[in-house]
């Protein structure tokens, strides 16, 4: 009799855990097309808006050399997936690991990866001119203050952290290109 | 025909005694599955001769040699290392050519030699205070980027997969859009030294 009871408010629930699920779903925009805003893609990528190579190296570059090796976000199953020369080459080209450059497909995907880890936080450092830019996981997770399988990979104010904390922080293109190059040395 | 009080007594504390069985059998059960090393150590295949440190050569090691997988030696990092045989068109095993790994803690560093199958092995006991990521060098050929905290060389330097989507990839070293191919080394990368290639 009491089962019964709770087979019968189990079924009811059923279909309004579906309806919360399909509203939740319909948050994202209107029409599902809700953008936010994300730092320089130039600065990220290291290419100016006429595919000129910007002096120093790119903050692309360096987390393809630090984070996206194969065993950690160079690999598909991870989140914040990066591709890069080193490590994993996108599907759409038939590059191997270890041979050609990194692509600008890749570089761009990576900048898809890193912006939609939280893009409504990511908007909101944008907007608040970098202000909120070292809340985001991405430098938490790198520091060591959230949990991160990797451990901490940067410490606070060095050349690596300058380079992504940086970026997200709206530093200008030579000053975080200059600390993604001095990173990258000192892999 | 109503029971002793003392034997419901017992059959009650019978069946709670079950049931905590039950449910701790399941959490530990539950806690220890993981599907991704589960899959990974499936996909591996049957044994094919006797484990030791000559087997399964190009395989990831750490998949069984960890705390998931259990088996002993628990092992801190492991790989192969082929050479190519004369006709350059078959991997062959690299014996007693010297692996160096440095880690990133100061002064932290290994220097295991490969054994007849091309396999070396640093036990965990002996790199307890291991601190990733790690640079090697196998034999004279260092590697380009870093391990960021796999100890298995075969996770990301994949043998050759016959079944593998990849058009990219190499089908003598494997390397393709995932994997860098085996570690491979020449004839000029054994090291006398190593006579033996003991771990």
């Amino acid at each position: 009799m009491r089962a019964g009871r709770f087979l019968q408010a189990g079924l009811l629930a059923l279909p309004l855990v579906g309806l919360a699920g399909a509203a939740l779903s319909a948050c994202v925009g209107a029409n599902a097309d809700q953008t936010f805003a994300c730092p320089s893609e130039a600065t990220f990528i290291g290419l100016a808006a006429d595919g000129g190579k910007l002096p120093g190296a790119s903050v692309s570059e360096y987390m393809d050399r630090r984070c996206g090796t194969l065993d950690c976000h160079g690999s598909e199953g991870r989140p914040m997936r990066l591709y890069g020369r080193l490590g994993l080459r996108a599907p759409e080209e038939q590059n191997r690991s270890g041979g050609a450059p990194t692509t600008l497909l890749e570089l761009k995907a990576n900048y898809g990866a890193v912006c939609s880890l939280e893009p409504e936080k990511t908007d909101k450092a944008v907007m608040d001119m970098g202000a909120s830019a070292e809340k985001l996981l991405i430098v938490q997770k790198a520091r060591g203050v959230e949990a991160h399988k990797g451990g901490t990979v940067l410490t606070m104010g060095s050349a690596g952290d300058n380079c992504i904390a940086g970026w997200l922080r709206g530093d200008s293109e030579a000053t975080v290109n200059a600390a993604c190059k001095a990173a990258i040395a000192g892999l | 025909m109503i029971p002793h009080p003392l034997a419901r007594l017992a059959v009650l504390a019978a069946s709670r005694t079950l049931s905590l069985a039950l449910a701790l059998a399941a959490l530990a059960t539950g806690c220890r599955y993981d599907p991704v090393p589960a899959q990974i150590i499936a996909d591996l295949g049957p044994e094919t001769g006797t484990p030791g440190p000559l087997h399964r050569p190009g395989q990831p090691c750490l998949a069984c040699h960890d705390a998931y997988g259990g088996a002993t030696p628990a092992l801190a990092v492991a790989g192969t290392v082929f050479m190519l045989d004369a006709s350059m068109t078959k991997l062959v095993p690299a014996k007693n050519v010297r692996v160096n790994i440095v880690d990133s803690a100061m002064g932290g560093s290994k220097h295991p030699c490969t054994n007849a199958a091309g396999n070396f092995m640093i036990n965990t006991v002996d790199w307890a205070d291991i601190v990733y990521p790690l640079s090697p060098v196998a034999g004279s050929h260092p590697m380009t980027s870093l391990i960021g905290r796999d100890g298995s060389c075969a996770s990301c330097h994949k043998l050759p997969d016959p079944k593998a989507m990849d058009p990219s990839m190499d089908k003598i070293t494997g390397a393709g859009r995932d994997s860098a191919g085996v570690v491979l080394v020449g004839a000029a990368d054994v090291d006398p030294a190593c006579n033996g290639g003991g771990p």
